[in-house]
Formats: structure tokens, sequence, C-alpha cells
């Protein structure tokens, strides 16, 4: 069992929880960059500086994947319905008038709280693959649901979410002064992202958050011992998917547009594929990856195949770096000197592996 | 009317029969979840397309573009997915979801991003007229070649000593090894294998349906739900499901077109809930 389960990062079985007192530093140290960064970026280029938002949005979005994905151990495949859900909720209330941050972010998160209940109670019921195929079909009514605009087709003869056309020109938040200006909305979300991050690590390193670890280890050993395992992970998946419906909420009146493929699988396979390449359970990796992602899909889509290069990318650390970047950077500061032998020995049992005998 | 439904709900069924039973017998001896089939289903479609131009005739490209990403198959078997057995499970959704996305790219550089089709073959153009009801033939065709298929595979499943094999391999693969049999040369015939069976339902839906670069990641997520409802082990339960799936379309198109797809989701959900091994799945 321990064998074939999900490898994590290491660091977080140990006392000092996910994200030791390092970890923890490091994270501030990039907060602060944040702080400082985001303005000289805005002086050089302000099209990168909407891009940082994006990065910021996704760092959130990958973290709290990686919460029921990497250190839950709940293979989701459908985590853009959260995300989808929070960015509508917060497109069709803006639209509709309400323009605080106070008063359409916290609905937001209720909306996508009370769809993270369903579909974590329905999907808590089953494990390993069929979680990921339970909570994959649940996205996909959703993104079916918004593009058919099934809501109209029920209450109104209105258009609600209007369908494959989406929902455009989302203004931005309201605090006081309108958040128009992306310098306001960018330390908006980073404020806001900050508080979910550390949210997110909190919960994880929380007695709660052991138990959740306890799940990932040895399920029929905590239900054993005693935990109600079904509950813990439906409140799991209830915290992670009010922190990327968040996300969502941050994210579309930053774009300004909702499209039914925020609801898409190849969003929530896009973020599986972040939490991968990041390293599962460490929660820095991925938020790190999701930069990494963002960045180099607007560098290489310019002039490349950006999604061809994703792929490749993608398959050459499934088969080689499967623990992630989180692991890889570890392994090189703990020896650096190891590094071109750990190469070398990885890529020599991958071709005994691949050659017939 | 309803004639015509049943019968569009047949030629649908077997596709999703031919394409899931791929993905069935993978599963079932290799414990992978080939998240990239159906863009080899996609890829039968688009060799078809391209050999068409060549030879010209529908029955050649049946049989060899079936081969041609056969041989594609063994390939990716070989170089990505045979490192990863005895990993979890896991990771062999991760990695074909990487090779969906690539093949997705290459076909769109390749063949572009427009739409196409396979024309369809002078003989089985048109209608058969019983009484006062149409058949369309190629319709008819699809359905009597999927059969066809159908019962030689169960034929080599239970007949054939490549049958037997296989079946071994995927209770006790350890045995197998040990008698002398080259278990990895087995899973690359079984993936090989299940992928032709993609590729041959990609050709033969390419002519009644549009082939496009997006119809493998459209096709596959549907194929899980059809592999979910009858239960993931089961060649039998993918057979009930494809059909209930296939008709439900079908009949659902006729009254509410948008709604088809939901419907197929909601199935599987409910599914889920009531029996979590599928139908037919212990």
């Amino acid at each position: 069992m321990s064998e074939k389960s999900i490898p994590t990062d290491r660091a977080a079985t140990k006392s000092d929880g996910v994200l030791g007192k390092r970890g923890k530093y490091g994270l501030l140290t990039l907060g602060i960059l944040a702080v400082i960064i985001g303005p000289i970026v805005d002086v050089i280029d302000p099209f990168w500086f909407r891009l940082l938002v994006n990065v910021l949005v996704f760092a959130l979005f990958a973290a709290s994947l990686d919460l029921v994905f990497g250190y839950t151990g709940l293979p989701s495949f459908g985590h853009a319905a959260m995300f989808g859900a929070g960015g509508y909720a917060a497109a069709l209330l803006l639209l509709n008038g309400f323009a605080s941050a106070l008063v359409v972010l916290p609905i937001a998160i209720l909306v996508t709280i009370f769809i993270s209940v369903i579909i974590g109670w329905i999907s808590a019921r089953t494990k390993d693959l069929y979680f990921s195929f339970i909570t994959l079909a649940f996205a996909q009514i959703l993104f079916i649901a918004a593009f058919i605009d099934l809501p109209a087709r029920i209450l109104s003869p209105d258009r609600i979410t209007r369908g494959d056309d989406g929902l455009v020109g989302v203004p931005a938040y309201d605090l006081g002064v309108t958040l128009t200006d992306p310098m306001y909305y960018y330390f908006f979300t980073l404020v806001v992202v900050a508080a979910g991050v550390y949210t997110i690590i909190a919960v994880a390193n929380s007695p709660f958050g052991r138990v959740l670890r306890g799940i990932h280890e040895n399920e029929e050993r905590m239900r054993a011992i005693g935990y109600n395992v079904t509950n813990y992970k439906v409140l799991a998946f209830t915290i992670s998917g009010a922190l990327t419906g968040l996300a969502g909420a941050l994210y579309v009146p930053h774009s300004s547009v909702a499209h039914p493929n925020l609801f898409h699988w190849l969003v929530s396979g896009e973020l599986v594929i972040i939490v991968l390449v990041g390293g599962m359970g460490s929660i820095w990796g991925p938020m790190v990856a999701a930069g990494l992602f963002v960045y180099l899909e607007h560098v290489l889509s310019a002039f490349a195949n950006w999604l061809l290069i994703l792929g490749l990318i993608y398959v050459v650390f499934v088969i080689f770096v499967p623990d992630g970047l989180s692991e890889l950077l570890k392994r090189a500061v703990r020896n650096p000197r190891d590094v071109p032998n750990n190469a070398k020995r990885s890529i020599k049992s991958y071709i005994n592996s691949v050659r017939y005998r | 009317m309803s004639v015509q439904a049943t019968l569009l709900g047949l030629q649908i069924a077997m596709a999703y029969f031919l394409i899931v039973a791929g993905l069935v017998i993978i599963y079932g001896m290799m414990d992978v979840i080939n998240v990239a089939h159906g863009s080899l289903y996609m890829l039968g479609a688009y060799i078809g397309l391209t050999l068409y131009d060549v030879v010209g005739n529908f029955f050649v490209i049946l049989v060899v573009a079936p081969l041609l990403v056969g041989i594609i198959a063994a390939g990716l078997e070989t170089l990505t997915i045979r490192p990863l057995y005895g990993r979890h499970p896991l990771y062999h959704i991760l990695l074909t979801l990487g090779l969906a996305l690539i093949i997705e790219e290459v076909v769109k550089i390749v063949w572009g991003v427009d739409t196409h089709r396979i024309p369809t073959p002078e003989v089985l153009s048109g209608q058969i007229v019983v009484g006062s009801v149409n058949f369309p033939r190629y319709r008819l065709f699809v359905i009597g070649i999927s059969l066809l298929v159908a019962v030689a595979m169960y034929l080599v499943f239970t007949r054939t000593k490549f049958g037997i094999i296989m079946r071994a391999s995927s209770s006790d693969a350890e045995m197998v090894d040990a008698l002398g049999m080259d278990v990895s040369k087995v899973y690359t015939a079984v993936f090989v294998a299940g992928s032709m069976l993609a590729a041959f339902a990609g050709v033969l839906m390419g002519v009644t349906n549009a082939v496009t670069p997006t119809m493998g990641i459209d096709i596959i997520i549907i194929a899980f739900a059809i592999l979910v409802i009858g239960g993931a082990g089961s060649l039998l339960g993918v057979v009930i499901s494809s059909l209930i799936v296939g008709m439900l379309v079908a009949y659902v198109s006729l009254f509410a077109p948008a709604m088809s797809e939901l419907i197929i989701y909601l199935l599987m959900a409910a599914v889920l809930i009531v029996k979590p091994s599928g139908l037919l799945g212990e």
C-alpha cells in the first residue's frame, strides 16, 4: 500500500507539518517580493503587470487543489466546477448592481461552498479513480448547464448564463474606490490570495489537517481508530472548493468575461498538471508551478505551440520527476553534487524499463 | 420516426462500444486508464482521411488506418506507459492526459483546425426501403460490422491462446512471467489491440460525424462515463451501458438536443451514487 500510494512531500509527514519554518519564510519573502515587483513591472510593461494577477489567482487555485489532491489524496478532476461557480456567481452579482467586494466575494464563496458540499458529499463515498470520474462528471454537468443556459431554461425567459457568449463586460469590484485601476486590483488580489493561502497552510497544519494526512497515508486505520473519514473528506473538499471559488471570483472581473470554458475539464486537467509538476502535497510547489505555467504560456504562445510544449514538459515530469519540482529542488539544495548522478540514474532506469528483455 | 431514432441510437451505441471496449480491455488487463484513447480514435479518423485521398477506397482504409494507429500505439506504450507500471494507477491517467494534449496539438499542426469528413462509400450510400420505413445503408453497415467485431473479440478472448495468455496476465502477471511468457509484450499487444478498436471506430464515425481536432477529447469524457456506468472491468457491462447511453442520446436528441450530453453525466452520477462499482462491476 505505502509503496504504491501517491508519493508526496515527505517533509509534510514530519512533525513540523507542511512547509517548515524555512518554507514559511520563503512564502513570506515571495509575498513581499510580489508587493515590490508589482509596481516595477507596471512601469516596464502594463501587459505583464496584468499577467501577475493571473499568477496570483492560479497560485491560489493550485494550492487549493493540492490541499485535496496531494495532501488528502483525493484525486479531483473536477475542480473547474468550483472555479467556474465562483466566477459565475461573482459575474452575475457584479453585472446586476452589486459592486462591493465585501458583499460579492462572501456570496460567491457561499455559492461555491454549497456546490462543493453537494459534490464532495456524493464523491467522498467513492475512492481513487472513481473519485476522479465523479468529480469530472459534476464539472461537466455544470459546463453543459452554463453552455446551454440551463438556469434560464428552467427559471425564466431571460438569458442568465448567456450560453456560449458568456457574460461579458463584468466590472471590477468596489472597495470604497472602484478597483478598475490595475494597480488597485493587483494589491487587492494579493491580499485576498495571501489570506487564502494562509488559510490553506493553517488548515494543513492544524489537527484537522493531520487527520487528512492520516487519511491519505492509511484510510482504513483512520476509520478503525474512529474517525468519520467521509466527513473529513467532505470538509476538506469544501474548504478547497471554497478557496477555488474565491480564485474564480478574483479571476472573472479581472478578465471581465465569464465563459462556460471556466468549467471545462481541461481547466481541471491543467490544474492537475500544475499540481503534479509542482510537487503533490507540498502546497508551495504547485503555487510556484502555477506562476511558471502562466509565465511560460504567455512567453511561448507568441512563437511556439504552447500546449504542445506543456504536454511534452508534463510527460517528461510524470516519467522522470513524479515527485515534482518541490522534491527536485529540495534534493538539489540538500546535495547539489548528486544532481547529475540522480539524472543519470533515472535515465538509465528509464532505458532499462523500456527495453524488451 | 422512432425507427430512425432507434437505428441512430444503435449506431451511436455501437461506435461507443468499440471505443469503450478498447478502454475496458486496456484497463482490465493493464490497470491503465488511458485518457489518450479518444486521441487514438481521432488519429484513426484523420489517418483514414489522408489515406482516402491516396487510395480512394473506404474498405481499404478501414483496415489500414487502424493498423497504422496500432504502430503509433505500440510506440506510445513502450516509450511512455511501460516505465510507469507498478506505480499508482493515477500516474497513468496523468501521463495519458499529457499524451492527449500532445496528440491534439500534433493533429492541429498536421491537418489544421478545419472540419473534415470521410466520404460515404458508393455501395453504402442511400437507403433500403422496407414498406414505409427507410433504413440508411451506412447505418446498417456500422451496426453490422461492429457486431462482427464484438463477436470476434469474444472469440479471441475465450477461444484463442492469445486470449488465454491475456486473461492469465490480468489475473496473475507474475505467474505468467514465471511460465516463460513475456508479460510486457502481452501488455503492448493489449494496448495496441485496444487502440486499433478506437481507430476503427474513428474511421467509421468519420463518415457520419465531423472530423475535428477536438473529437478526441469530446469522446473520451463520454467514453469514461460509459465505462463507469457499465462497471470498469466488465465487457458485458460496457455493452449494456453503451446501448443505454446510445439510445438515450438518440431519443433525447429528438426532444431536446442540448440535453443529451447532460443526461449522460447525470446518469453517471446517479449510477455512482447508487452502485459505485457500476452496473456490472464487482
